[in-house]
């Protein structure tokens, strides 16, 4: 399909154009200057002649926006007077629109950026556009925001801890991508508002605690600070600072529901310790070990070095590397697996049929599984039979009994 | 205007290669327009378990190195999820623009098409079964022809030699694994019980060589069937493309994806498109469309720009897992992969099922270790003990039967929509009733559980859409194929023939389009 992007450029434009070039589309960048090798139109947010849209065009994703606060009132004129034109537009070539806002947006929203975002939604909304609310993005190659708190965080031994803390609900840059793409192709989404950031909302300061310990993998000191002194900084400055007034946005958040969201796209986002190292998965050794143990309970035997890395391999190819999330005693233990096997764990019952059918394609699993050309066994088959049998029923009488024990949970 | 072909053909599978023999050797210049996928990843060579004792790479074959089969996890057969056949699948729903809803739509892009990976099982059509607007006998010639040409084994004396009406053709049967020679000594002593319950048994006709032939070399048993015979045992029309490009007046035009056809003057010409996404045309006054049912449907009713509704018919289908407790613990042997022996069964209404067990040593244990209701260790373990004294059977039940329709949608796609006729769960599990009470006979059980329905299309038999008729109507098709409202525009693939019963249709299919190349031929001479 063919996509125009605008702010293509950008902090979320860069990883979404790579997605879905990834994915085989056509993507059109619409920023101010040509961009050597990749289709180009001319876009310009303070530009008043409207931009052209090539024909064909699928659908148009607008990204690009004023960050920087120069005159208010005219900022918010300018980007509201683009957005009107570019619906326009979109409207003529037959593409659909998908607008990319901001958890700030609100009518009474305390800063220029959430109000400005808030208008643009409603011009969107009303022309059969869709907006997508992102959390707070971070992760992947640095850039807006969170490039921001990133050379912050790099360079500063101490931070602030404000109190009250505001509250974050982080949304990985490529989790974000991978939703901004799947409402690109969809057509059936129609005039919503989709919210997309994690479920469970986080202390900013452990947000930045995060970037520190899995990114900058330093130890850093926070010292409180009271919120209200960042209010006064802003009223000092008349909100013409524009990384006061970026940080200032991060108050008085309001809380987004993600969940159905979430859903209607089937986006799962990455847990936070995952999608703040550099390559923006879990650590390889954590994946090792649930492979290892997955293998070893589906084998009954250690597995193979070789055949261990091939499961990681197709998991970091099929399953963006993520661990289900095994409990530490499944991965220590693995013949306690089948406490865990319930025809609820989707994912986990995918990564045991991935361990089989790998498991199985090796010179062990022919050994474990296919028995050799021996002579005819009547016995030890209907022995072997019995066992297994036997300890199905065992792990099923157990199995409720496990299921009520109180435990954290994790999502298998 | 002088055209350098008399006849293009669209499409190089078994419709495909069976026109153009005739054409070729009457003398007449024909090009064939193929997608011309090719296989990536080699079959297995050498003995199947001697390869999964000791190749440390078999994950290659058996899995991918792009981890085919894992991305392929939910695809309805084993068949699709092999990398080695994943060339004869992939790319086709997209560059023919199918759109499937509720139903298995597959077609192929690859030198040869479907027959690449098939199940071989051939037979012939009584006058009731075909409902072909011709009379039957047309056909004796094509037969004759294209089944000497394939190589057919199987032909012996037997419960279903009338059934299959091949023998004439077939070469001796391969020789059976341990488990199939059980159920087949069995037959012989309780042959009267098991016919009670309407079943009858015979040796599998198919299109596998049990004699060396040319380049093909017969079938060595080495178990490799799944995965692809680097022997050539296996009957492909990429074998007779082979033989078609060594003749004069055949020219092969292969990564060749067709989008349309139009009339211009006397000519037809096929726009199509290259593997590097250049347009190309061919120029031609006949056109002959082989293209498989689904991509053939939606070039004509794009040519036709007919958008009312065509019935499309497809097998509806089980499978099931049946035990011998006698062979409990019977060491693993390598033997044929394929269709075994076959199976009738008679349903009310006069409703004919037919089906064929298979050994399970060819197939990964991880295909039936998730359909089971066990933890996936008891599972492994289960089968590990249970598999060797297992064949698995499969089960056709006649086309009419599904309820399934495609319809050329605005943007120029074809859009399948699948079901099944209310009357299937009941004949289906009538078929299980008296399957179950015929091995039963024989000292087999069907596995209580495992005896499943497949989803609509999965039978991957798809007929019918333009079919032949008497007096053709728009949309249809006349006793030569002919299109009507297209002049010299021939289909030769499943979308003619009229009708599908549950027995294997592609030797029929081929048949009938060596039929219409003969026509097309005698008109022109």
């Amino acid at each position: 399909m063919k996509f125009v992007v605008t702010g293509a450029g950008g902090y979320i434009g860069r990883h979404v154009s790579k997605l879905l070039e990834s994915q085989g589309h056509e993507v059109v960048h619409a920023t101010r200057r040509a961009v050597p090798n990749a289709a180009w139109v001319h876009f310009d947010l303070e530009d008043s002649a409207p931009v052209a849209l090539p024909a064909g065009t699928d659908a148009v994703l607008h990204l690009a926006a004023q960050t920087t606060s120069g005159d208010s009132d005219e900022s918010l004129r300018v980007q509201v007077r683009a957005a009107r034109a570019l619906l326009g537009e979109a409207r003529r070539v037959g593409a659909r629109f998908v607008f990319v806002s901001s958890q700030t947006a609100r009518a009474d929203a305390p800063t220029l950026y959430g109000r400005t975002k808030w208008l643009i939604e409603q011009e969107v909304l009303g022309n059969a556009g869709t907006v997508v609310r992102p959390g707070q993005v971070y992760g992947g190659e640095a850039g807006g925001l969170f490039g921001t708190l990133l050379t912050l965080v790099e360079r500063c031994p101490v931070l602030p801890a404000f109190l009250p803390a505001p509250r974050v609900q982080p949304v990985h840059v490529d989790d974000l991508a991978q939703a901004l793409g799947s409402v690109l192709v969809r057509s059936d989404l129609g005039s919503r508002v989709l919210r997309i950031g994690a479920h469970e909302s986080l202390a900013f300061t452990a947000f930045l605690r995060a970037i520190a310990h899995h990114r900058v993998r330093r130890a850093r000191a926070f010292i409180p600070v009271p919120s209200v002194l960042v209010a006064f900084a802003r009223t000092m400055s008349f909100g013409r600072i524009a990384p006061i007034e970026r940080l200032s946005s991060l108050f008085r958040l309001p809380l987004m529901a993600t969940q159905a969201d979430l859903e209607v796209l089937g986006l799962h986002l990455r847990p936070l310790e995952h999608g703040m190292t550099r390559s923006g998965r879990a650590s390889r050794r954590e994946l090792l070990a649930e492979s290892a143990a997955t293998l070893r309970y589906v084998l009954g035997e250690r597995p193979g070095n070789a055949l261990t890395r091939r499961h990681v391999r197709a998991l970091e190819q099929l399953r963006q590397g993520r661990p289900v999330g095994l409990p530490g005693w499944a991965v220590g233990m693995p013949f306690l697996m089948p406490l865990l096997e319930s025809t609820g764990a989707v994912e986990l019952q995918w990564r045991l049929d991935c361990a089989c059918a790998l498991a199985e394609a090796t010179p062990q699993g022919a050994r474990r599984f296919l028995g050799a050309r021996a002579a005819s066994q009547p016995l030890g088959a209907a022995l072997g039979l019995g066992a297994a049998l036997a300890r199905e029923a065992f792990w099923r009488t157990v199995r409720p009994v496990f299921a009520i024990l109180p435990q954290r949970r994790k999502t298998l | 205007m002088s055209v350098p072909y008399d006849v293009i053909i669209i499409g190089s599978g078994p419709a495909g290669v069976s026109a153009a023999f005739p054409l070729v050797e009457a003398g007449l210049r024909v090009a064939m327009l193929d997608g011309g996928a090719a296989a990536g990843v080699a079959p297995p060579q050498g003995d199947f378990l001697a390869l999964r004792e000791a190749d440390p790479q078999q994950w290659t074959w058996m899995i991918g190195r792009d981890f085919h089969a894992l991305r392929m996890r939910d695809a309805v057969s084993p068949k699709l999820r092999v990398p080695t056949q994943a060339f004869a699948f992939s790319g086709f729903a997209d560059a023919n623009r199918i759109v499937a809803e509720d139903f298995v739509g597959v077609g192929s892009l690859a030198s040869g098409g479907l027959s690449n990976a098939w199940g071989c099982g051939v037979a012939r059509f009584s006058g009731s079964e075909g409902r072909f607007p011709f009379a039957l006998s047309d056909l004796d010639a094509s037969y004759d022809a294209v089944a000497r040409r394939m190589g057919i084994s199987g032909g012996q004396a037997d419960d279903l030699s009338d059934y299959f009406g091949l023998d004439a053709f077939a070469e001796p049967p391969l020789p059976m694994d341990g488990a199939h020679q059980a159920l087949w000594r069995g037959y012989q002593g309780a042959r009267a019980r098991v016919r009670a319950h309407g079943v009858r048994i015979g040796r599998s006709r198919v299109a596998v060589l049990s004699r060396d032939r040319g380049a093909r070399l017969a079938c060595n048993l080495s178990g490799n069937c799944l995965f692809g015979c680097s022997r050539g045992a296996m009957y492909s029309a990429a074998h007779d493309l082979a033989l078609l490009r060594r003749k004069t007046g055949f020219s092969w035009k292969p990564a060749c994806v067709v989008h349309r056809f139009t009339r211009q003057g006397p000519h037809w010409v096929v726009h199509a498109r290259s593997s590097d996404g250049s347009a190309v045309t061919f120029e031609a006054p006949r056109l002959i469309v082989a293209a498989g049912t689904l991509a053939s449907t939606r070039l004509v009713a794009q040519a036709l720009d007919h958008r009312a509704e065509l019935k499309l018919q497809s097998s509806p289908t089980a499978a099931f897992l049946l035990w011998l407790p006698a062979r409990l613990g019977a060491p693993r042997e390598t033997g044929f992969g394929l269709g075994q022996l076959s199976f009738t069964v008679g349903l009310k209404d006069g409703c004919t099922a037919f089906g064929s067990t298979f050994a399970t040593t060819g197939l990964p244990l991880s295909e039936f270790a998730r359909h089971l209701p066990l933890g996936r260790a008891v599972g492994m373990k289960v089968l590990r003990h249970l598999l060797s004294s297992c064949v698995v059977g499969n089960l056709f039940l006649p086309g009419d039967l599904c309820d399934a329709s495609v319809r050329l949608g605005a943007g120029g796609e074809l859009v399948i929509r699948g079901g099944y006729a209310p009357a299937v769960p009941a004949l289906l599990s009538q078929a299980r009733r008296q399957l179950t009470g015929a091995w039963r006979a024989l000292g087999a059980w069907v596995l209580p559980g495992s005896f499943r329905s497949g989803p609509p299309g999965s039978d991957i038999h798809y007929i019918g859409t333009l079919p032949m008729t008497e007096n053709p109507a728009k949309g249809q098709t006349s006793p030569a194929g002919e299109v009507q409202g297209l002049p010299e525009v021939y289909v030769v693939d499943g979308a003619c023939m009229p009708a599908l019963p549950e027995k294997s249709h592609t030797l029929t299919l081929m048949a009938n389009a060596d039929r219409i190349g003969r026509l097309i031929a005698g008109s022109i001479q």
